[in-house]
């Protein structure tokens, strides 16, 4: 059954003609549904999707009718999966624990096939497992297919579903979704083969790529910080905006995913996808309206009207560096190529910074500044938008530096919105010092933002796709970083390792700009 | 910091607050003024640990106004983004009081009144400090589990509108709601509605009772008879029973009937957890879904939050009012 948009898929228990329905609050997701986990014996399903979905269960969202289905090649039976998940949910679950009543019924609802995704027999045994739940837990045929597998495995699954009559085509019943786990590609012509895959079987609504930065609440108070409130979009613009700095920085290295890492680098990792969704949540036009599709769109036209740097202008908009040994939080840290499954030689990049600017009427001119980077001296995530210097000095005795004005938007930690504004210092004396005024997410309402992965799985089960990335936005996005990355990856950087781990990254980054936050 | 006056000083305590601001200038923004009002010795501490625990969560003046204590006893706090006072008002005379509430009003944002007086319609007092507050909030099981303030609540209703009323009693009901609704989103189901002939409630105390079976009778256009009986839309007799168990402020059961079906909801033994039954026509596996039992500062929180009266609300309410008429 086609999946035409989010809205007008109301299923058969949408509570449209049941009067009791009218006033009452509920998150609880209308249309009853299976999900099928692709990949559920790995890391991903249970550190983050298995405690999401439990959690779900936990405050009532899920459906009325729902089964989890884990479909991977480690061997279980249906109860050594259950014990896999009560054991992992011990562990992981960070609403209560699963136990008494609400775990037996949820387990009751979870089955899992050992499965080879080379071996379409198994793709049919799953299709008949999904229509005995539609009869056992009426699920309404309503399917959502989560790759969390790796990369590589996605077109085969994809083919495979197909093959078995698990397509959207083949699924009469009720509607078929699939979520997509990040990276889509691992560059242009990559993600062009992997979109090529997608779009043999499923519409581009019918597809959630996942950027789970985008379920993190404060990048969702970006649009109402702008849309909601009319003091700031008037001077949102090139008239009064000096330039726009996005920082995504961790004092964590590369952990257990060295071997990944090595092949990515921050540039593909964190810029192609969070920080550029960030960038572009900053600098829309505001959309029609709220709608999923209004929404994506302003943000491509953001994209659309960034040119690529050209191979002369790679140097001048863009740095890279790699983290040495250094101190964080007091302790000693190696250095990236000692890392375990990292080259000892290794030209991976795990600091990015770019200068990008956007050719519209809006922004023309303002340089927006986007860095991300490992072990660096602190965990930050934030959008600092920095305004034009005062036009005429009036007030400050000549020793006062008069700071121009600064919004901070706070992703992590500590979410929030903090603006520095200058102001007399009391006296008889004219002199004008920046203080900061603050506004705390968390002492402001006093409430905890569900998970990203939470708000993300619920979303795609909804069918609302606001918070995933669309196909023009993916590619548009490798467009514009490709030249970096295959200047990148053509040229040795041989000052590298370049930043000691703890600090600021690669003094580089320093000749793109010079006035970087301190992190 | 605690101090003593002879009167209600309200400059001196505004000076208080701003001094305490000097050691905290974290407390920056503020979204109302929440006004509370207690004369119950029982339930003073109880109102404290409360009011404390909105002001931590939300940004606001919050101005406790203690019919216990002497006019000579105050108190003054920030917490976080958020200032608390407590007054004493004790041999106050209700004129005094409305004036005391309305000079710690801060201006420009929304005043909320939570009252925890054992009257409404005529209690002097109340009338003082609704023509300060822009919603009200109360309990009507608060006190005991039977129906004397909600009783009085439903006339206070009818009379004045220009509130916006959210009681805690119904505020609790919204899990039930949710669940019971359930039971008849499946269209095949949903033509069972029209066809229920009884209904049993099993709660703790009466209000919540009674709230929910005006909900019900509201929503499906029931009116209320004589004998414990609403007759349907179709003329049909529904019968209606209220069993006291439990504790109270908690629903334990709903039950009811079609000629042809069963619904029922029941809180498990884990006070937690609701398992939902429908037997007969369409029978279906029994589901056991979490109560989701809202803390009272979340109650609170999302009365303070959502302050509008609700059309299904004010349907409710009128329906309680006719079936405690018809109960006299």
């Amino acid at each position: 059954m086609p999946d035409a948009t989010a809205t007008a898929t109301l299923s058969r228990t949408d509570g449209a003609t049941n009067p009791l329905r009218e006033g009452v609050q509920t998150d609880r997701i209308k249309d009853s549904c299976s999900i099928v986990f692709f990949g559920a014996s790995g890391d991903l399903f249970k550190r983050m999707l298995l405690p999401a979905v439990y959690e779900l269960r936990r405050r009532g969202t899920l459906p009325t009718g729902f089964s989890l289905i884990g479909f991977a090649r480690s061997k279980y039976s249906d109860d050594e999966f259950r014990a896999y998940c009560k054991r992992e949910l011990d562990e992981f679950a960070y609403g209560a624990k699963p136990e008494g009543a609400m775990w037996d019924d949820f387990a009751k609802s979870i089955r899992y096939m050992t499965a080879n995704f080379d071996d379409t027999q198994h793709f049919v045994a799953l299709k008949h497992i999904l229509e005995e739940n539609d009869e056992k837990f009426k699920t309404a045929g309503n399917r959502l297919f989560y790759l969390a597998t790796p990369p590589s495995v996605f077109p085969k699954i994809i083919e495979q579903l197909a093959a078995a009559g698990l397509d959207p085509a083949g699924n009469t019943k009720g509607w078929t979704r699939i979520v997509v786990e990040k990276p889509f590609g691992t560059d242009l012509p990559s993600a062009r083969a992997l979109q090529t895959e997608v779009e043999k079987v499923f519409n581009e609504r019918q597809v959630y790529r996942i950027d789970h930065y985008l379920g993190k609440e404060p990048v969702q108070d970006i649009m109402a910080l702008r849309f909601a409130n009319v003091i700031f979009e008037p001077i949102w613009n090139r008239n009064y905006v000096d330039s726009v700095q996005i920082t995504s920085a961790e004092t964590l290295g590369v952990e257990e995913r060295g071997g990944y890492y090595d092949n990515a680098g921050a540039l593909r990792d964190m810029i192609q996808n969070h920080v550029m969704n960030l960038m572009a949540l900053v600098a829309m036009e505001p959309p029609a309206t709220a709608d999923a599709d209004a929404i994506r769109t302003e943000k491509f036209k953001v994209f659309a009207a960034i040119t690529p740097p050209t191979l002369d202008a790679i140097k001048s908009m863009s740095a890279r560096g790699q983290y040495d040994a250094g101190t964080i939080d007091g302790n000693p840290v190696i250095p990236y190529r000692k890392e375990p499954d990292v080259e000892p030689s290794s030209n991976t990049e795990t600091y990015a910074a770019v200068k990008l600017f956007i050719d519209n009427w809006r922004w023309a001119g303002v340089p927006f500044y986007l860095r991300s980077g490992k072990r660096l001296a602190r965990k930050v995530s934030e959008i600092a938008v920095t305004f034009r210097s005062i036009p005429h000095r009036l007030y400050g005795e000549k020793t006062d530096a008069i700071e121009p004005n600064v919004l901070v938007v706070k992703i992590q930690p500590d979410e929030g919105v903090s603006l520095r504004f200058d102001a007399k210092v009391p006296g008889p004396k004219q002199h004008i010092r920046a203080v900061s005024m603050d506004f705390n997410y968390g002492a402001g309402f006093g409430v905890q933002s569900p998970p990203a992965y939470e708000r993300l799985i619920s979303d795609a089960m909804r069918g609302d796709q606001t918070l995933f990335t669309r196909w023009d936005a993916v590619e548009r996005a490798w467009e514009i970083v490709m030249p970096i990355l295959q200047t990148w990856q053509n040229e040795r950087d041989r000052s590298f390792p370049n930043y000691a781990a703890g600090g600021q990254g690669p003094q580089s980054a320093r000749e793109i700009f010079d006035q970087w936050r301190i992190l | 910091m605690a101090h003593s006056v002879t009167v209600v000083d309200v400059a001196s305590i505004l000076d208080e607050l701003k001094h305490e601001h000097d050691d905290d200038p974290s407390a920056v923004a503020t979204t109302m003024t929440f006004l509370a009002y207690v004369d119950d010795p029982a339930i003073v501490t109880w109102m404290r640990e409360r009011s404390r625990a909105i002001v931590e969560k939300v940004p606001s003046r919050l101005v406790l106004l203690d019919g216990t204590l002497d006019p000579s006893s105050h108190e003054t706090h920030t917490i976080a983004q958020a200032e608390w006072v407590l007054i004493g008002t004790r041999g106050c005379n209700p004129e005094a009081i409305g004036s005391i509430a309305h000079a710690f009003t801060r201006p420009g944002v929304p005043t909320v009144l939570l009252w925890a007086g054992q009257r409404i319609a005529d209690d002097p007092v109340f009338s003082a400090l609704n023509g300060t507050a822009d919603s009200l909030i109360l309990d009507s099981s608060r006190i005991d589990s039977g129906v004397a303030q909600l009783a009085e609540l439903t006339e206070y209703f009818a009379r004045d509108r220009r509130f916006a009323v959210q009681d805690l009693a119904y505020l609790r009901l919204a899990p039930w709601q949710e669940m019971i609704a359930q039971f008849f989103d499946d269209p095949a189901l949903t033509e069972e509605l029209q066809l229920l002939v009884s209904v049993t409630i099993t709660s703790g105390s009466q209000a919540e009772a009674e709230y929910l079976l005006g909900w019900l009778a509201s929503r499906l256009g029931w009116k209320p008879g004589p004998a414990h009986r609403f007759s349907s839309g179709r003329g049909q007799a529904v019968t209606f029973e209220i069993h006291h168990e439990g504790g109270p402020r908690r629903v334990r059961r709903i039950e009811l009937r079609s000629p042809s079906a069963m619904f029922r909801a029941q809180l498990e033994s884990d006070d937690a957890t609701v398992c939902l039954t429908v037997e007969g026509a369409n029978a279906q596996p029994v589901r056991c879904e979490p109560l989701h039992d809202i803390a009272i500062v979340d109650l609170l929180e999302r009365a303070i939050l959502e302050p509008n009266t609700s059309d299904v609300y004010r349907a409710t309410i009128e329906m309680v009012r006719a079936l405690l008429a018809t109960d006299a």
